[in-house]
């Protein structure tokens, strides 16, 4: 097991490391020149000689005109930044946003917070509603229950999740008013930061989000709980269970759940960080301020190091699960345990 | 009084194009202590006349009629309750596939102490204890090392021991054979076989043995049961069957010329059966053998024989039962 382990983190390193590279490399194809905008309050003052030295001076001194190995080195704090010291995302340096001229840092933290808490509260949720319902559904198939939850599941995954926002927003705010519109916080609010009223209103606002986000996640997950149960209920180990003379309950959640567990743990992974992917939508939909949005704010105004710090946040969050997925595997079956 | 006595067995299962008589009026005995073989082509109903009497049937498929008497006490009208009680206690099963009819993800010991805990109340540990005993009885090298594996881990024939030892642990009065050697290697199937026999013969367990292999039937069972398109077409000792025969079903007849004796003369060539099983929801109207039978008659296209005691112990299914007449004849 701990050589399964080490391996795994081995990969994970090496899986980082070319990611983010290939990360770099594509942003940079991005036709977005830091030292231009830098320049360009001050175009109208200066003579076009004076600026063109002055352009290519800037260059110079922010590193753009070296090689992309060696600016990504840089940019990762793999070697010494310019100002001589490693200074990069190793160090906890994330570069500078041009759009809100502050370290990206400073920027992203806050919606860093609000997203995690969002994806963690639908993933609960929707794991909690999802894995009693596909094993009920299972255990009941063809029945009139199953057969409405199906029905249900195929609306449920087939409606994009903007019509789903759009009409959770109409019934919830606009019709029955439980819930507000949008935004993170109550405006003008007078509460102290951090104290509990400002807790309670976060997630009176985030609230419909993850709702919606749930829902959203409910169908695919569903039917593939329920078919995956299916599956070892069907298999010849589940028949000699029951030939032993185990009860139907323990023949169920023992002997089935333990091997249904195998594939849903492998798609949970795929799962949570479509949930991830989905936040974009919900953020941008329901205007919180989130990863996903700041995601969409930074592309729109090509900041380079505002996105690509945002890319490998959804980097490390992918790897960081996926790590967790191959662990829990390692720990639900044998056969993984034992043989690597 | 015989120890289980399956009377008229009706077994159904409903399919999207109707219902399929999988099993269709069976009657057979198993004796206290002895073994009964039942044979038969894949599809003649020999595994699900013997899953009716666990009740193990898969969820469309029901007994529309028939009585099982296990002990003297009727099978068919169980409540679930009082079936968890006899499956693996009173009776139990050996599975075809040792490959997949362990759980993957679960210990020799946890399987195999499963039984102690669930019909004779075990603690854990003193289930432990049991299972290093089967494992023994089951002649399993190194049980104290086999009893922390898991499946993926032992080879078809020690999973197949596992399987006899499971099946064995809380010392049932019949054992269901369904093929358990029909996926192993032909020295592994000789020493499970010869295991079976010794573990008969020390707690004297009766067998119901399931098999499409006359010759495993041969060595193994005292009484047998030929079965065809869920019919038994005949019952017969087994002395009757591989000695000499006054009287055969054609089927069983053909199923003896398709394999080969040593007492076979070189030149004489083995006879396949013509034809195939017909299909489950189109079987003939007559005799259910009668297509494929070579001394078939009009009478037997129409009209449908019944089992006729043609001497005692000696079921057949057929008009012209007796094999010198018969051959005459034809």
């Amino acid at each position: 097991m701990g050589k399964y382990v080490l391996k795994r983190l081995v990969y994970i390193v090496i899986v980082f490391f070319v990611i983010s590279f290939l990360m770099y490399a594509l942003y940079n194809l991005i036709p977005t020149d830091p030292a231009r905008a830098q320049l360009e309050p001050m175009r109208q003052q200066l003579k076009p000689e004076e600026y063109i030295r002055m352009y290519k001076q800037l260059r110079k001194e922010m590193g753009l005109d070296d090689h992309l190995v060696i600016r990504y080195a840089r940019w990762m704090g793999i070697i010494k930044g310019l100002k001589g010291k490693f200074d990069g995302l190793l160090q906890g340096n994330f570069g500078y946003s041009q759009t809100f001229k502050k370290p990206v840092v400073q920027q992203i933290s806050e919606p860093m917070k609000n997203t995690i808490f969002i994806n963690i509260f639908a993933t609960i949720a929707a794991l909690g509603i999802t894995l009693p319902l596909g094993v009920y559904c299972a255990v009941h198939k063809g029945k009139k229950f199953d057969t409405t939850v199906q029905t249900m599941s195929i609306l449920g995954y087939s409606l994009p999740i903007f019509i789903i926002s759009l009409i959770f927003m109409y019934f919830f705010v606009v019709r029955w008013g439980i819930f507000p519109l949008m935004g993170s916080k109550t405006p003008n609010a007078t509460y102290e930061p951090g104290s509990w009223e400002a807790f309670v209103d976060k997630v009176y606002h985030i609230a419909l989000p993850v709702i919606v986000m749930t829902f959203a996640s409910l169908g695919g997950m569903t039917r593939y709980v329920r078919s995956s149960m299916i599956e070892a209920l069907g298999t010849d180990y589940i028949r000699t269970a029951r030939a032993k003379g185990l009860r139907e309950k323990v023949v169920i959640y023992s002997h089935a759940w333990r091997n249904a567990l195998l594939p849903i743990i492998t798609s949970i992974l795929a799962w949570f960080l479509g949930i991830f992917g989905g936040s974009v939508i919900i953020e941008n939909t329901f205007s919180l301020n989130g990863m996903g949005k700041l995601y969409w704010t930074g592309l729109n105004t090509l900041d380079f190091e505002l996105v690509l710090a945002i890319q490998m946040f959804y980097t490390v969050v992918s790897l960081i699960g996926s790590l967790l997925i191959d662990l829990s595997y390692g720990i639900v079956d044998p056969r993984v345990r034992v043989n690597k | 009084m015989s120890l289980l006595e399956v009377r008229d067995l009706n077994t159904f299962f409903r399919t999207k194009h109707g219902i399929v008589k999988a099993v269709n009026g069976v009657s057979y005995t198993v004796e206290a202590g002895k073994t009964l073989g039942i044979v038969g082509e894949s599809g003649s109903g020999k595994t699900v006349s013997a899953m009716s009497i666990l009740q193990l049937l898969d969820t469309n498929g029901f007994i529309e009629s028939g009585s099982i008497k296990f002990d003297g006490r009727e099978l068919t009208t169980l409540t679930r309750r009082e079936m968890y009680e006899i499956r693996g206690n009173d009776i139990s099963v050996i599975f075809q596939e040792p490959m997949t009819s362990l759980n993957p993800v679960f210990t020799v010991e946890r399987q195999v102490s499963e039984p102690f805990m669930v019909h004779q109340g075990l603690s854990k540990r003193e289930a432990a204890l049991r299972v290093l005993d089967m494992l023994r009885d089951v002649r399993i090298p190194n049980p104290e090392v086999v009893t922390k594996q898991y499946p993926h881990q032992l080879s078809g024939g020690m999973r197949q021991r596992v399987m006899i030892a499971m099946a064995l642990a809380c010392r049932p009065r019949i054992l269901i054979a369904d093929e358990p050697s029909t996926a192993l290697d032909v020295t592994i199937q000789a020493q499970i076989l010869k295991l079976m026999n010794d573990l008969q013969e020390e707690k004297g367990t009766s067998i119901m043995f399931i098999t499409h292999d006359l010759g495993v039937v041969c060595q193994m069972a005292d009484d047998v049961a030929v079965m065809y398109c869920g019919q038994v077409v005949e019952m017969a000792p087994a002395r009757t069957i591989f000695g000499k025969p006054q009287f055969s079903h054609p089927y069983t007849e053909g199923l003896l010329f398709s394999i080969p004796r040593l007492d076979t003369p070189s030149d004489v060539r083995l006879e396949a059966i013509p034809g195939a099983v017909p299909h489950p929801l189109k079987l003939p109207d007559g005799c259910k053998f009668a297509p494929r039978c070579k001394y078939a008659t009009e009478r037997c296209k129409v009209e449908e024989p019944e089992l006729v005691e043609v001497q005692p112990g000696q079921g057949v299914r057929c008009f012209y039962p007796d094999l010198k007449e018969r051959r005459k004849d034809g």
